[in-house]
């Protein structure tokens, strides 16, 4: 069987686990691409959970110690504490939409990459 | 008198709730035909512990966005939230975004690496590199401490919302629930649970589209009026954050339990493996967030419209806690019928809860302790199915029993700790078994038991039982929510005791676990 990984695919990131043999086990080197996606994955994911706690725990602190702001008034009937608050809803979509679109469009083709590199 | 200062309409004066409503009985009997019908089709489908537990992996991403939502949208939230509102104001919003920012954590860390390393239980994806006994007993542990409370909050609050709404006694109440809930789960599996969970999502979404929609009708359609209405009558102050987040520390405390608690809920979990593959899992998620976003929109509508068409004294009149609003005013609104719809929407929305709690419950009793502990993952088919369905009984009969005991109890306490709980126990060693490969066998444990137990301990230390329920003097812990200790506590005891304990071969394993999580063979 022929190595199925072009070679210049790998940069030098990849065969630093500690787990990974040689650079010609294909096997070996078929995942170890697989782990170069799965820390782009798990970066990803750290960083949006990150944007998730920081938009609501930012909503919820300026409501502890920001009374008076999240209850001016933009316009008679909305204060500024009901916009934010459904903005908070409104991000939450936002990011959730983000990363599904990210998925699809980059994780999951970068993975049928690596399912048909798999292949002889 | 009160009411006539604040001005409500004449119908919320002579609100028929709590009498028996013929309209309420009709619409909840067509619901219990419908979904028992349902039930006899999937039993017909339900002949092998795939079928029972994960539905055949057949549910389409559509279906479990609208059934995750089901499980998610509880009587607690469509009540309690609107309640809340219309007694307080801007306070009770806090409460709408607090259950949604769950969402996406489930999303961007749980979902589909849980799809592609599990069969039917939580367990299955921190037990993929780990012991099995070990492991499977402590998510047991969790699970059952989340279910169990999560479950008593719901039968309780089914017992007293149905003894309003239709004039039967606590006790039958409970009993009806619990019937029902037992031929779903016990004769269809969980292809009759996903499918009551859409029933009941349809309902419950179309029923408050309707009653935000004649709310705004009144206010040329623009929120933003019905808003100036709430604040020209009863004070600016109600658009205004008041004394809900008196203390910082409780709020990010609740707010730690709501946003991580849902990524450990072992009935929402369960979900994910109904569908085919990640993808499924990872596009339900975003149907769910956006329906449940929707949702908790509607209730900003739905309680300033009862707090200015019902009034809030009106309100507390009926239900000390406010939790009456959404069918007060939908009387107010639509008259008796809606009133009816209302209340069997709101029954419905506890039974499908019940049910999805039940079968989770089920699966970590006979899926993690039976089979994959006493048995040693060696059990036939049938007896896999038949552990399953005694299971399920003994689960809704403990059900029932302590909706009985627990009748007349502040019920806000348990939803509390059941979210303290997934959140402490279940989470972190989720996302640690998922995502660090350095976590052993004894770290993972070590937090999943230590996460329950303190979180248990704390929520008894708390102001909430030993003020509110014991009457003491003070607590000896100063929070109402635990999570802001045992989210930390949890996560540093898996993470210290994985450094202690080094094993080269669960080590060596992760190779293969994140191999599996990615492309899920």
């Amino acid at each position: 069987m022929p190595d199925p990984v072009p070679a210049h695919r790998f940069g030098a990131l990849v065969f630093q686990s500690d787990y990974c043999l040689t650079p010609t086990d294909s096997v070996t080197a078929r995942d170890s691409d697989l782990q170069r996606l799965a820390r782009r994955r798990w970066r990803v994911a750290i960083t949006l959970t990150a944007a998730v706690i920081a938009v609501y725990f930012g909503f919820i602190l300026l409501i502890a110690f920001n009374k008076p702001f999240m209850g001016s008034l933009i316009t008679p009937g909305l204060s500024v504490g009901i916009l934010l608050g459904a903005l908070v809803i409104v991000a939450t979509w936002l990011l959730t939409w983000y990363y599904v679109r990210w998925a699809n469009e980059h994780y999951d083709r970068a993975l049928d990459e690596i399912r048909k590199a798999g292949r002889p | 008198m009160i009411i006539l200062q604040a001005g409500p309409p004449a119908a919320a004066q002579a609100t028929r709730i709590g009498e028996p409503n013929a309209v309420a009985m009709a619409f909840f009997f067509a619901f219990i035909a419908a979904t028992l019908a349902i039930t006899y089709w999937a039993a017909r489908r339900t002949r092998t512990t795939e079928e029972y537990y994960a539905a055949g992996r057949t549910i389409s991403a559509g279906q479990n966005g609208f059934a995750l939502a089901g499980d998610y949208m509880s009587a607690a939230s469509f009540l309690g939230i609107a309640g809340l509102v219309s007694t307080t104001g801007f306070d009770g919003l806090i409460y709408s975004t607090g259950w949604l920012v769950g969402w996406p954590v489930v999303l961007f860390l749980i979902a589909e690496p849980l799809r592609n390393l599990g069969k039917y239980t939580f367990a299955d994806v921190v037990a993929a590199r780990l012991q099995q006994a070990p492991v499977r007993i402590g998510a047991a542990l969790g699970t059952l401490a989340t279910v169990i409370f999560y479950l008593i909050a719901q039968m309780v609050g089914a017992g007293g919302l149905i003894r309003l709404m239709f004039g039967i006694t606590y006790e039958t109440a409970i009993m009806l629930v619990g019937a029902a809930m037992l031929a779903y789960v016990l004769f269809g599996g969980m292809i009759a649970t996903t499918w009551v969970q859409i029933v009941k999502a349809f309902l419950l979404l179309g029923g408050a589209t309707i009653l935000a929609l004649l709310v705004l009708s009144r206010f040329g359609f623009n929120p933003v009026a019905l808003f100036n209405a709430a604040a020209s009558r009863y004070g600016e102050g109600v658009l205004a954050p008041g004394g809900l987040v008196s203390t910082p520390l409780d709020a990010v405390s609740l707010g730690m339990a709501l946003m991580f608690g849902t990524a450990g809920l072992p009935h929402i979990l369960m979900r994910f493996y109904t569908v085919p593959d990640a993808k499924a899992a990872r596009t339900s998620v975003f149907y769910a967030t956006g329906l449940i976003g929707f949702f908790y929109l509607m209730t900003f509508v739905l309680g300033f419209g009862a707090m200015v068409l019902v009034g809030p004294d009106v309100i507390r009149g009926v239900d000390a806690g406010g939790n009456m609003a959404a069918p007060l005013l939908a009387e107010t609104l639509g008259g008796t019928p809606f009133l009816g719809f209302i209340g069997a929407v709101a029954f419905a929305t506890i039974l499908a809860v019940v049910a999805g709690l039940t079968l989770s419950g089920a699966a970590a009793l006979s899926h993690d302790l039976w089979v994959n502990v006493a048995r040693g993952g060696h059990a036939t088919p049938g007896e896999q199915l038949r552990v399953a369905r005694v299971a399920t009984v003994i689960l809704g009969v403990v059900a029932v029993l302590l909706g009985i005991t627990f009748k007349g109890q502040n019920v806000a306490y348990m939803v509390s700790l059941a979210f303290a709980i997934a959140a402490s126990a279940t989470f972190p060693a989720l996302v640690l078994s998922i995502f660090w490969r350095r976590s052993t066998t004894p770290g993972v444990v070590s937090s999943m038991v230590l996460g329950t137990v303190s979180s248990l301990t704390l929520i008894y230390l708390s102001p909430t039982i030993q003020v509110d329920i014991l009457k003491h003097e003070s607590a000896w812990f100063p929070l109402r929510n635990p999570a802001l200790v045992t989210i930390p506590l949890s996560f540093l005891t898996a993470i210290v005791v994985s450094v202690l304990t080094p094993s080269a071969s669960e080590l060596a394993g992760y190779a293969r676990v994140e191999r599996e999580m990615h492309t899920g063979h």
